[in-house]
């Protein structure tokens, strides 16, 4: 591996300073001279029809410059990633309380939420479905003419009905989970501007710079290197900002009045329209040997999307591939469906399909060990994935795998070592302790199926620093920081000579998204690439300045030396100098695309995948049987991430994870009933708080180095935060001996299977 | 010049087959292939030309050239 200066060094974030204090200026902080405020009028109704819009009053009231609906947009009237099922603003039907029928620019904010109350639309209200179960019979309404079910995913491999009939032990249960808010603390937010040659130009928090540009593009029938997009910074996305927001409706608004526009959702309206987890219905039957080898696997899945697809689909394939966890299991019978219903619609999210079914699964497995007597953690070394094994699609592990090591680590850590200690000392008479433990894995990249790509750009600056362009935007997750490491220790700098650009087609060239724990591979690989095009121009000049041949260059860190004679060296800051008397720039770019799976899987795209991070996770709860109320004291979280390029870095993603799957386990759910958002807001949608802090997390880092990774990184944004759920609810189990089968498990969930255990 | 060409996902529908390789005279570009293809929503696309993305229609093809077209996608 090569010598490295800065990558696997706790470096501080380049952006720490800013966010500490309160500089860095967000999407929602910018402001232009003349700039118009946006409101979008949304839904009366979760299904209806829309008869007539009638706008002539709104249009009247002092100070409001526009009022747009679907007549005004001038190319496709949809949006979408995968397929643009979903209307800009709605002409004739709308399927969710979310959707847009009007949108108005105003002098002031307060006019334009004033006008929308102006705003006349007549419905005409229909049945609406808001279980997918009951979407997916004839007999239900139909959220889309195409029919309610929106994609299905069925594989099956060995001969599962031999191996129950042979199993000692089965297990079979119905698991339900939550409707996640991602809960970033920047709602959708953005401005934008347009110029004299109707150039547009968004920022807008977002996740995937290039695409926003193109879905924009096709909604204004606009060459798309007429607008620019700048999602760098975002103030947290979690997946939630990878679909279009409020790009499209800024850039309408600058089209059609030639101000500049801004719009910033409130918390309510980003809770009712904004994206959430997909709430799955999972069915589970799990067979084992006596010796705790599992046997066999049938999981059916029913995934509910919301009104419209976004990535809907991809979610439901990669639930189904990670549903029978990181484990080896030959026969297995795996169904999935995803289905439109009349509720918010759900799209990705940190984990994206593997949080619901590894709750799944890591329950069973708990169920089996205790079944049979065996302990919770070597079950899972006993089945847990290694090197060369096929996982559960028939797929080959033929990249690195740590799940042993990260296991292995947990096994060692404090809180598994003194476990029976530390649950023998509860804080009170009614309060009982357990420890819990889950793993999972967590596919990488976007699978197989399409090109995973990815470009970076490093140039040399005049005054010998080096502008780094990887357009993978910063969401919160630190990937800038870690490229800045990376591209150091490619070119041979310092990280104070790197200049980051970042999310910004103006700037950058496309690296593809900052979703799927991709973008420190693919940045990582493609500016590896980038540093070696850069060194042979560097090179060129170098041997020009030394008088030596080209071949006899080598590069240091900060300068240029010569093999045969080292005590001739040229600094970057010279040859840049020379460079600017030239004329001449020394550039370098990077173009990588992912290596993908072998196996293929006819009919599917996205799955399976070639690369995984994998994680162990560890929970010390402690339950209140009066009230149900559960407390994680401690956690222990032990990533594979690679390489660890900023391990601070990994750190602060491990503890953040640790929470957002707490939050998962045991209070976050957004509540629709009859296609109504009840809990609209944080006074009832109930995130965990600084107070509800473990008191401890710690984070042990496993690395196993992926010898195609940059320095041997893979990625670990996601699967931070995905076993960390069911290691609580199996401690719920291992303090009072009630299994969770529904998350969240609040406290009268807990109460209730308390009492039911009362029973008789 | 012979091109390679590639579709893939949505894409597939412009081809009888996924990869087959065409041929264009000396000085084609991006824009006479996707003529060819019958390719009319050229604005929700990608298309990578020897594994770089091309931002343009007018970009030159090349003999040999590898030419993936796909639409956007996201994933997990």
């Amino acid at each position: 591996m090569t010598k490295t200066k800065w990558v696997g060094t706790d470096v501080t974030r380049i952006d720490a300073k800013d966010k500490v204090c309160g500089t860095l200026e967000y999407m929602s902080d910018l402001s232009f001279p003349n700039m118009i405020y946006g409101a979008v009028l949304r839904s009366k109704y979760p299904h209806a029809l829309i008869k007539k819009i009638d706008t002539k009053r709104a249009k009247e009231l002092d100070g409001v410059v526009t009022v747009l609906t679907h007549e005004d947009v001038p190319g496709l009237n949809g949006f979408g990633i995968a397929i643009p099922d979903q209307p800009v603003l709605c002409r004739d039907k709308v399927r969710y309380m979310g959707d847009a029928i009007a949108l108005v620019g105003a002098e002031s904010k307060e006019i334009a939420e004033q006008a929308l109350e102006l705003i006349e639309v007549e419905y005409e209200p229909l049945p609406i479905v808001d279980d997918p179960e009951e979407a997916m019979l004839d007999t239900s309404p139909l959220v889309h003419e195409t029919g309610n079910i929106h994609n299905h995913v069925k594989i099956e491999r060995g001969d599962v009905e031999a191996a129950f009939n042979e199993a000692y032990v089965v297990v079979e249960n119905t698991y339900f989970t939550p409707r996640q808010m991602h809960a970033f603390l920047e709602p959708e937010s953005g401005v934008a501007t347009i110029d004299d040659d109707k150039n547009i130009t968004i920022w807008c928090g977002g996740q995937h710079p290039y695409r926003d540009q193109l879905q924009v593009a096709r909604a204004l029938g606009m060459n798309p290197r007429k607008i620019r997009i700048i999602n760098t910074p975002a103030g947290g996305a979690f997946g939630g900002k990878d679909e279009i927001t409020v790009q499209i409706y800024l850039a309408l608004l600058v089209l059609h009045t030639d101000r500049p526009a801004k719009i910033v959702l409130s918390r309510e309206e980003s809770v009712i329209a904004g994206m959430k987890r997909h709430p799955m219905k999972i069915y589970m039957k799990t067979a084992a040997a006596a010796d705790g080898t599992i046997l066999a696997n049938e999981v059916r899945v029913v995934s509910d999307t919301g009104a419209y697809a976004s990535l809907g689909g991809p979610v439901i394939g990669f639930a189904i591939e990670h549903s029978c966890g990181a484990y080896r299991v030959e026969n297995v019978r795996l169904e999935g469906f995803c289905v439109y219903t009349n509720n918010g619609v759900a799209g990705a999210f940190r984990g994206f399909g593997a949080n619901q079914v590894t709750f799944a699964v890591e329950t069973q497995v708990d169920m089996i060990a205790e079944k049979l007597g065996m302990d919770r953690l070597e079950i899972r070394k006993k089945n847990g994935l290694r090197k060369g094994d096929i996982a559960a699609l028939g797929h080959k592990m033929e990249a690195s795998v740590g799940l042993l090591r990260t296991l292995e680590a947990a096994e060692n850590s404090r809180l598994w070592q003194l476990r029976e200690e530390l649950k023998a000392k509860p804080g009170a008479p009614h309060k009982k302790r357990g420890i819990g433990i889950a793993c999972s894995f967590q596919g990488c990249g976007l699978g197989k199926g399409l090109p995973d790509y990815g470009a970076a750009t490093i140039e040399l600056l005049p005054n010998g620093q080096f502008a780094v362009g990887v357009s993978c935007p910063e969401i919160g997750q630190g990937n800038t920081t870690a490229f800045v490491q990376i591209a150091a220790d490619y070119i041979r700098c310092s990280i104070d000579d790197i200049v980051m650009l970042s999310g910004d087609t103006g700037h950058t060239l496309d690296s593809g998204t900052s979703t799927a724990s991709r973008s420190v591979y693919t940045g990582g690989n493609a500016l590896k690439l980038a540093a070696g095009n850069l060194h042979s121009a560097i090179s060129t000049l170098a041997a020009e300045i030394l008088s030596v041949p080209e071949s006899d260059i080598d590069i240091e860190y900060g300068s240029a030396v010569s093999k045969s004679c080292p005590e001739k060296t040229v600094s970057f800051k010279k040859i840049a100098e020379l460079m600017v008397e030239r004329g001449k720039t020394i550039k370098g770019e990077g173009y990588f695309i992912w290596p993908v799976s072998e196996t293929e899987l006819e009919g599917y795209v996205g799955i399976p995948h070639l690369l995984y991070s994998y994680i162990t996770q560890i929970a010390l709860v402690e339950v209140n049987t009066l009230t149900g109320e559960t407390e994680v004291l401690e956690a222990v979280s032990v990533p594979d991430p690679g390489k660890a390029i900023n391990p601070q870095g990994v750190e602060g993603q491990s503890e953040g994870g640790v929470v957002m799957g707490m939050g998962y386990a045991l209070t976050e759910d957004t509540i629709i009933e009859e296609g109504i958002t009840l809990t609209r807001n944080f006074s009832t949608y109930i995130l965990p708080t600084s107070l509800d802090m473990p008191c401890e997390i710690e984070t042990i880092i496993a690395e196993e180095l992926e010898p195609s990774g940059p320095f041997g990184a893979k990625g670990i944004g996601e699967a931070v935060c995905v076993p960390i759920s069911p290691a609580i609810t199996n401690a719920i189990h291992d303090a009072c001996g009630v299994w969770m089968k529904q998350i969240p498990a609040t406290p009268e969930r807990v109460y209730t299977a308390l009492k039911s255990k009362e029973v008789p | 010049m012979k091109v390679n060409v590639c579709l893939f996902g949505p894409m597939q529908k412009y081809g009888d087959k996924d990869k087959f390789q065409m041929e264009f005279e000396e000085g084609a570009t991006l824009a006479n292939l996707l003529d060819r293809l019958k390719i009319e929503d050229r604005i929700y696309i990608v298309i990578l030309i020897n594994g770089r993305r091309a931002y343009d229609e007018d970009e030159p093809l090349s003999d040999g050239a590898e030419v993936l077209i796909m639409a956007p996608t996201g994933g997990g």
